[in-house]
């Protein structure tokens, strides 16, 4: 342990050798720049980086206000050494406020400037006032943003700012990672203890500093008296300072196969927890726990009002959706397909409704927490147990198992319980099928939401399975040496759901196109069929016939037995690889092949056989031929038991992925027999 | 950045009693149809050069999905053009209304266009998210615009797969005030009518059936007829101008420009430190260019006429950023400075952008260069890239006509564009191939003028990890490795980039059994195929101009002799050239192909012809040779 240590820390002194003084200290002292300061290198992977941040910095605080509560104070300096032209975008800034009626984030003070190096001396160039722009982006956004002046290659940035927000529950969170390989990060936050928070970091990085410190503070409220003279009140309270430092933070670089880059980024955020006034005997909850918020969640006008309500207004219109329904299976499916068929789905991230059921119902459109939600009234309102679930879709990061934070969450489906079983709907898209959940839902932890029972379910990657399966029957013409045949492809899910979306857009008579021009001109491709495209709950069927001629002139005829349905292209590009590897699903492909060996021909020569297991029984690849009298069997089967690999792994599924390439390119050799 | 062809924008007029089943349409207008513009009325009255107000509405039957983005109904407006009036109807297949929108029900955003650090640009957007087709929307607004500087285009079919049943666009102008237009493509001429003091015009159109854009056909704008409106007079913030011929317009762009020509001391104590001892103009001319590109960078604030008039020089020499048109209008002062005369010219960039119509003088540019005229050759500069070469016109603004800007007005120019021979690639490949199939490469390619692009970028404007990416991609074969790469640039009015690398390709031939199949052409396979039964109605289009030439060297493990080959192709016709060789001598296939391609248009008569020299090229790329262990 100690020689690992040991060997870490030479690697970083290495790695940043100009940060000799390693020690406890802010290595800068932001707004006095010096010659020296410019002397800043990158080393190792990020040697190539277009910026590096020297030192980012930022403390958050609490002061009493004038509205008679706590204002949250936000301080941040920054100071960034531009390497290269490309990174030139690292000097514009912008920073969002967050405002809710007459109450807003405000910026206090704002300075930025550049430096530069003219002839061994510090240049500065300020940024003026007028070139600070602010844009409204919509009712409760606004930005601040700039640029800095002067900027050139090997140039020195820094701003500092004051950010000041009445909004308790925004305490600033922290990215000590981002796309800049950074030297020095740090964030310290004063808490009192009238106020507790829940901190959460996530990230693959450790901290460098993790300390705390505490002392006495006091705080003046102002209470605004009106007409009256204002009231002052002084409070005391133990402060908890935290103070958190990373040094030499790598960039965070995205991968392929990557749900959700936030999972990876090194970064503190905070939920505020509970108020806690032990002189007023005033204690509070705000965080609650899973109960309790599973409570307040269903009598929130914006989620679960409405759903237990009598809701006469839908009687009419679901009276001949329900016609002749015999059954709660039955019901439960119509209503399904009536949401998903009949509403316009305009989001799919949501945790909230933005309109009210009934008018969601009325306009026939909504974000899929507003259909899903509306779907689970419209289950109750025909008696069927129906709750809203909760989750946080793949592209949202992880939630959070222990604490129930609720930003953490971002999408709402259906439960149902019919007879026992459970259901899980979505009517947001027009290509899912009852019982079905997209791709984007199968992230981990999820909660159903019911006030006498929450729960817990888990969406696995690992649990979702993609089964694809690919018939071809190859026969003899009638006449020739020719073979005509027929190919029936079930592609998985997934794949059937991306063919359906596409399919929306692109007409039939193109995805046709695509399949024939695939083909070498000794094989002919007629009668295509898409089987239950509009049937999204029956799995979907691509079918057509071959027609195939060898070609008369040459003695071989070279046969692939996979025809065009073989891996071509190796899905894992880079060489390496930082994170684990998330696939969508666990797949399981499976291609059937018999054929007649065609008239007139041998087999001069057949591929070989294999089966290859990965990681003992994680994974399994199967190429299986052999000839009996005039005819061929083939199979290749690729199949995973799970979708989600350590990076470790990553290495092996590449070699793989570049051996099934491999096999599935190999032809069958055919050979004109010697007429006599 | 100013729009050209901006129609969705827009406007309310009267009352709406006009009935909009669906039942209505006639049939020839749903052929090929997946939308119909029931009703589209654009008036716009000029009160004054300074000061118009318009009036629009517009009435969209949407038949299908694929046309749901009629119905997606949005509206720009900015310090100089604001909405008074806007509202939104939606109608069911039999016409009756069922849901209305006012202003507060739609979103009101900044318009980013990831381009600007900040705009005064704004839209209302809105939708009514129906799904019951057919259905009927009804978008009425009324505007007020300050200065006239561009009109609207009236193009009656907006789209492929849009018929349009009704279509008005009316100028209402002061009977003494110079509309100016142009019909292109056959489109109608105005009704011209007075009334009092007013002199009206009034395009109009009914039952158009839809048309479909074809893969690599024209472009929509050459396809239908439409018709481009301009002022005469106007004034705007102040500047007051005429835009009737293209010397109009160049005096008042001249006139927005000056005085914005002024250098700091500094700068210029810089500019002739950088090339008074420099004797060659060329050489004095490079070296300030190269001085603004390490010195600015490209950084947009458009506000109200800012769309139009650069920021003056020293803003830019101060903040070292600015917008095309502060960087250009910096250039040519630098210039200035060292005595050399430079000039501002506005042009339409992008690839593929519409080609300029040159007959009618009105902003059909959304982008800014300079150049340096003399007396053999001109230096064309753009100057929002702080890479690209001096003299450089590539995909971006090459090869097309703009406008130069000088004291005495507008003038017509052609920025140089490339021919085939000087859009090369040409590859040496050196590979040596294992018993099991795995492929180990030295690649040395070197690109030219228009082919140096992407490898230009990755050198000098991508970071490192999108290099990786790239390298990672740039070959189609299923698992291969970039090792090595090096990378020589050239820079010049044609410049040309060496690339070095050492790639090694995992099971690149197949070896079972006796045989091995393996494809001499490793690294440049045409996969472009089209499809033979297409009927076609326009000419087949295409713009690129290049040629490839590859000469490979497998050396393979001893004992082989060839089974089967690929046949040495030789074409040479209206389509380009394309020869193909190979020979297998001391375990050695050396493989040799030549293609070039010049730009060109093909009359549906010809694209059998062509389908099938592209199906030859394929069927040559990607066959494979069958090697067969000697016995």
């Amino acid at each position: 342990m100690t020689i690992r240590k040991l060997s870490l820390t030479t690697a970083s002194c290495l790695l940043f050798c100009t940060l000799l003084q390693a020690q406890d200290k802010l290595p800068v002292k932001f707004g006095k720049v010096t010659p020296e300061d410019f002397n800043v290198t990158v080393k190792g992977p990020d040697s190539a980086a277009g910026a590096v941040v020297i030192a980012d910095y930022g403390t958050s605080s609490f002061e009493g206000s004038v509205r008679g509560w706590f204002d949250l104070i936000f301080k941040h300096s920054c100071r960034i050494k531009i390497l290269k032209q490309n990174a030139f975008e690292a000097a514009t800034i912008k920073i969002p406020l967050y405002v809710s009626g007459n109450d807003g984030e405000k910026i206090l003070s704002l300075h930025a400037a550049t430096y530069t190096l003219e002839n061994g001396k510090v240049v500065e160039t300020k940024i003026d006032d007028k070139a600070i722009f602010t844009d409204q982006l919509d009712r409760h956004w606004v930005e601040k943003k700039f640029t800095f002046p002067a900027l050139k290659e090997g140039a020195i940035i820094e701003y500092t700012y004051t950010q000041t927000s009445p909004f308790l529950f925004n305490l600033q969170p922290w990215s000590f990672q981002g796309d800049y390989p950074c030297l020095w990060s740090e964030y310290q936050v004063d808490m009192p203890n009238f106020f507790r928070y829940v901190t959460l970091g996530h990230g693959y990085a450790n901290y460098d500093i993790n300390t705390t410190d505490s002392r006495t503070a006091t705080f003046h409220l102002t209470f605004p008296g009106g007409a009256d003279a204002d009231d002052h009140e002084t409070l005391d309270d133990q402060v908890v300072t935290h103070r958190w430092v990373m040094k030499n933070v790598p960039a965070l670089k995205e991968e392929p196969f990557t749900t959700s880059m936030r999972n990876y980024d090194a970064s503190l955020e905070f939920q505020l927890a509970s108020y806690n006034f032990t002189q007023a005997h005033y204690y509070k909850d705000v965080m609650g726990n899973w109960l309790s918020v599973s409570e307040s969640l269903l009598k929130d006008d914006d989620f679960g009002a409405d759903l237990d309500k009598g809701n006469g207004w839908m009687d009419d219109e679901l009276k001949p959706v329900l016609q002749g329904a015999t059954g709660d299976r039955e019901k439960a499916e119509r209503l399904f397909a009536f949401v998903r068929d009949k509403f316009n789905c305009t989001g799919h991230s949501s945790l909230y409704m933005n309109d009210p059921l009934k008018t969601v119902f009325k306009n026939k459109h909504g974000n899929e927490a507003e259909l899903n939600l509306l779907l689970v009234a419209l289950l109750r309102h025909e008696k069927i147990v129906a709750d809203p679930v909760m989750l946080s879709t793949r592209s949202h990061g992880f939630a959070n198992e222990i604490y129930p934070l609720l930003t953490r969450f971002n999408y709402v489906v259906c439960q149902a319980t019919i007879d026992s079983g459970r259901y899980y709907l979505d009517a947001s898209e027009p290509w899912l099928g009852f019982n079905r959940l997209p791709e984007r839902c199968y992230n981990g932890y999820a909660r159903v939401l019911n006030k006498d029972l929450p729960s817990y379910v888990y969406l696995d990657a690992d649990s979702m399975r993609e089964e694809k399966s690919t018939l071809v029957f190859i026969s003899k013409a009638d006449k020739g040496s020719g073979l005509i045949g027929q190919m029936t492809s079930t592609p998985g899910f997934n794949e059937a759901c991306t063919l359906r979306e596409k399919l929306k857009t692109t007409s039939a008579a193109d995805f046709f196109k695509t399949i024939k021009s695939a083909y070498s001109p000794e094989f002919m491709v007629s009668n295509l069929q898409l089987d239950s495209l509009n049937r999204p709950d029956d799995p979907l069927q691509v079918v057509y016939d071959l027609d195939i001629h060898p070609d008369s002139s040459s003695d071989l005829f070279y046969f692939n037995p996979m025809l065009n349905e073989g891996q071509k292209e190796n899905p894992f590009k880079s060489a390496e690889r930082k994170y684990p590897v998330e696939m969508p699903y666990a797949m399981d492909e499976m291609y059937t092949l018999n054929m007649d060996i065609p008239e007139g021909y041998d087999v001069d020569e057949l591929p070989k056989s294999a089966r290859v297991a990965f990681n003992t029984d994680e994974g399994l690849f199967e190429y299986l031929i052999v000839k009996s009298g005039d005819a061929i069997q083939f199979r290749s089967r690729i199949k995973f038991n799970k979708a989600n690999f350590k990076p470790e792994d990553y290495a092996t599924l590449r070699d793989f992925f570049s051996y099934i390439v491999k096999k599935q390119s190999e032809q069958i050799v055919f050979k004109k027999k010697k007429t006599v | 950045m100013r729009k050209v062809f901006y129609i969705l924008l827009l406007m309310p007029c009267g009352l709406r009693a006009q009935n909009y089943s669906t039942a209505l349409i006639p049939d020839s207008l749903k052929k090929d149809a997946r939308g119909v513009i029931r009703d589209q009325e654009m008036i716009m009255e000029i009160k004054s050069p300074g000061k118009a107000v318009w009036r629009e509405r517009h009435v969209y039957t949407v038949l299908n999905s694929n046309a749901d983005y009629l119905a997606n109904y949005r509206s720009h407006y900015d310090k100089l053009l604001s909405i008074s009036d806007i509202s939104g109807v939606l109608y069911d297949s039999l016409g009756k209304a069922v849901r209305k929108a006012k202003r507060k029900d739609m979103q009101d955003r900044t318009m980013d266009d990831g381009m600007s650090l900040a705009t005064d640009d704004r839209e209302l957007e809105h939708n009514f998210y129906c799904q019951l087709y057919p259905y009927t929307v009804d978008y009425q607004e009324n505007d007020e615009e300050d200065g006239i500087l561009g009109f609207h285009t009236w193009m009656p079919l907006v789209g492929s797969g849009i018929s349009t049943q009704h279509s008005k666009y009316v100028i209402i102008a002061p009977k003494d005030y110079l509309v100016r237009y142009l019909s292109v493509n056959g489109a109608p001429a105005p009704v011209i009518t007075e009334e009092k003091d007013k002199k009206i015009y009034t395009w109009e159109a009914w039952n158009m059936p839809a048309r479909k854009t074809e893969s690599h056909g024209p472009i929509w704008t050459e396809i239908v007829p439409y018709v481009m409106t301009a002022p005469s007079d106007f004034e705007q913030q102040g500047y007051k101008g005429n835009m009737s011929t293209w010397t109009d317009y160049g005096k008042f762009i001249q006139q927005l420009r000056t005085g914005r020509d002024l250098l700091p001391e500094n700068i210029k104590q810089q500019v002739h430190a950088l090339v008074d001892t420099i004797p060659d103009v060329h050489r004095k001319v490079y070296a300030l260019y190269r001085y603004l590109q390490q010195n600015t960078h490209y950084i947009s604030v458009q506000f109200g006429i800012g769309g139009w008039q650069p920021f003056p020089a020293d803003y830019v020499a101060n903040k070292r950023y600015g917008d095309c048109k502060a960087l250009s209008n910096y250039m040519v002062a630098l210039l200035k400075e060292a005595g050399i005369k430079g000039k501002y010219v506005e042009i339409m960039a992008e690839k593929d952008a519409p080609p300029m119509i040159d007959k009618f003088s009105c902003s059909q540019f959304n982008h800014a260069i300079s150049c340096v005229p003399l007396d053999k050759d001109t230096i064309w500069l753009e100057c929002t890239n702080q890479t690209v070469s001096p003299g450089y016109m590539g995909t971006f603004t090459g090869g097309r006509e703009a406008i130069l800007i000088d004291e005495d007005g507008g003038h017509l120019v052609r920025t140089p564009g490339y021919t085939a021979a000087d859009n090369i690639q040409c590859r040496v490949v050196q590979a040596q191939l294992a018993p099991d199939g795995d492929l180990d490469a030295a690649v040395r390619t070197r690109y030219g003028c228009i082919r140096q692009e992407l490898p230009h970028a990755m050198i000098d404007v991508w970071s490192a990890e999108d290099r990786k990416k790239y390298l990672n991609e740039l070959f189609d074969l299923p698992t291969y490795t970039v090792d090595k790469s090096h990378y020589d640039e050239y820079k010049g009015p044609h410049p040309v980039v060496d690339e070095d690398l050492h790639v090694t390709v995992s099971n690149y031939a197949s070896v079972s059994g006796k045989r091995l199949f393996i494809n001499p052409n490793v690294f440049d396979r045409n996969s472009l195929r089209l499809p033979a039964d297409s009927i076609r109605k326009y000419d087949y289009v295409d713009d690129n101009a290049f040629t490839n030439i590859d000469s490979v060297v497998i050396t393979v493990p001893s004992g082989y002799e060839v089974e089967a080959r690929p046949k040495d192709v030789a074409i040479q016709g209206d389509f380009g050239t394309f020869r193909t060789s190979l020979r297998f001598e001391n375990d050695k296939l050396i493989y040799y192909r030549f293609r070039q391609h010049s730009a060109g248009r093909y009359p549906p008569a010809e694209y059998a012809a062509l389908v099938k020299f592209y199906e030859q090229l394929y069927q040559s790329d990607n066959q494979r040779v069958v090697l067969v262990k000697k016995e």
